[in-house]
C-alpha cells in the first residue's frame, strides 16, 4: 500500500504518513477545535452569569430607591 | 422612630370658609394647610401612576351654592412659612378632577411627589374659574390623597 509522504518544512526531510497517524491528526485536530469551541461557549455562559449578577432589582424595589433618593424634604 | 403611612386631605382641611369668590382672569386662593409639628407631608401616595393600579388618587368638584358645578382650573403650591412660593406641584382642570365620586380607578392617579413639607410650611389651593363666581364650600368636595411621614425623635 502506498503511504503518502509529507516534507518536513524545518528539516527538508520527508515522513511518511501511515493511516494511523494520519487518522490521529485528525483526531488531534477535532479535539483541539472543540476545545475552542468549548471553551467559548463555557465563557459565554459565564458572561451571561455575569450580566444575570449585575441584572438591576425589580421594578418595585427600584421604583422605592429612585422615590428615597429623588425626596426633598421642607422644613 | 420614623414612620411613613398615608394620609388624605380634603374639603374641610383646605376650604375654611364658607364661600369664596372665584374669577375668569386670575387664579384666587381658596385654602391652604399648614403643616404641624413633627411631621412631613407630601402630596400623593404610592409608586404607580397607572390609571388602573394607582394607590393614590385627586378628586375634587367646585360648586355654588345652588349646586351648580363651577369648572375652571385648580393649581396647587408649595410656600414657605413666610408665604413665599416654593413650587407649583399640580394643576389640572375640573373635567379631569370630577371624573367619578366613587370609582377610584376612573379618578387621576395622583403618585408620591417629590417634595416633602415640614412645620408651618403650607400646600395653597387656588382656583381659576371659567367665568366669575362664588364656591359655597360645604358643595365642593375636594379628596386628596397625601403621604405622611413622622420625624424621629
Amino acid at each position: 500500500m502506498k503511504v503518502p509522504k509529507v516534507i518536513n518544512p524545518l528539516t527538508g526531510n520527508s515522513m511518511s504518513l501511515s493511516p494511523g497517524s494520519i487518522l490521529s491528526l485528525i483526531g488531534g485536530a477535532l479535539l483541539l477545535l472543540f476545545s475552542i469551541t468549548a471553551a467559548q461557549k463555557i465563557g459565554s455562559k459565564v458572561e451571561q452569569k455575569t450580566s444575570l449578577l449585575d441584572f438591576s432589582p425589580d421594578p418595585l424595589t427600584r421604583a422605592e430607591v429612585k422615590v428615597a433618593n429623588s425626596k426633598a424634604y421642607f422644613g | 422612630m420614623p414612620q411613613k403611612y398615608r394620609g388624605a386631605l380634603t374639603r374641610p382641611d383646605i376650604m375654611t370658609d364658607a364661600t369664596v369668590n372665584v374669577f375668569a382672569s386670575r387664579f384666587t386662593q381658596i385654602g391652604e394647610v399648614k403643616i404641624g409639628a413633627g411631621i412631613w407631608y407630601t402630596l400623593g401616595y404610592g409608586f404607580s401612576a397607572s390609571q388602573g393600579d394607582a394607590e393614590g388618587r385627586i378628586y375634587a368638584i367646585f360648586q355654588t351654592a345652588v349646586p351648580a358645578e363651577v369648572k375652571g382650573t385648580l393649581r396647587i403650591e408649595a410656600f414657605t412659612p413666610d408665604d413665599r412660593n416654593i413650587a407649583v406641584l399640580f394643576e389640572s382642570r375640573t373635567e379631569a378632577l370630577n371624573s367619578s365620586a366613587t370609582d377610584r380607578t376612573k379618578q387621576i392617579p395622583f403618585p408620591e411627589m417629590m417634595q416633602a413639607l415640614g412645620e408651618d410650611y403650607k400646600f395653597k389651593f387656588f382656583f381659576k374659574a371659567d367665568a366669575d363666581n362664588v364656591l359655597t364650600s360645604a358643595n365642593c368636595t375636594i379628596v386628596i390623597d397625601i403621604t405622611k411621614e413622622s420625624k424621629s425623635g
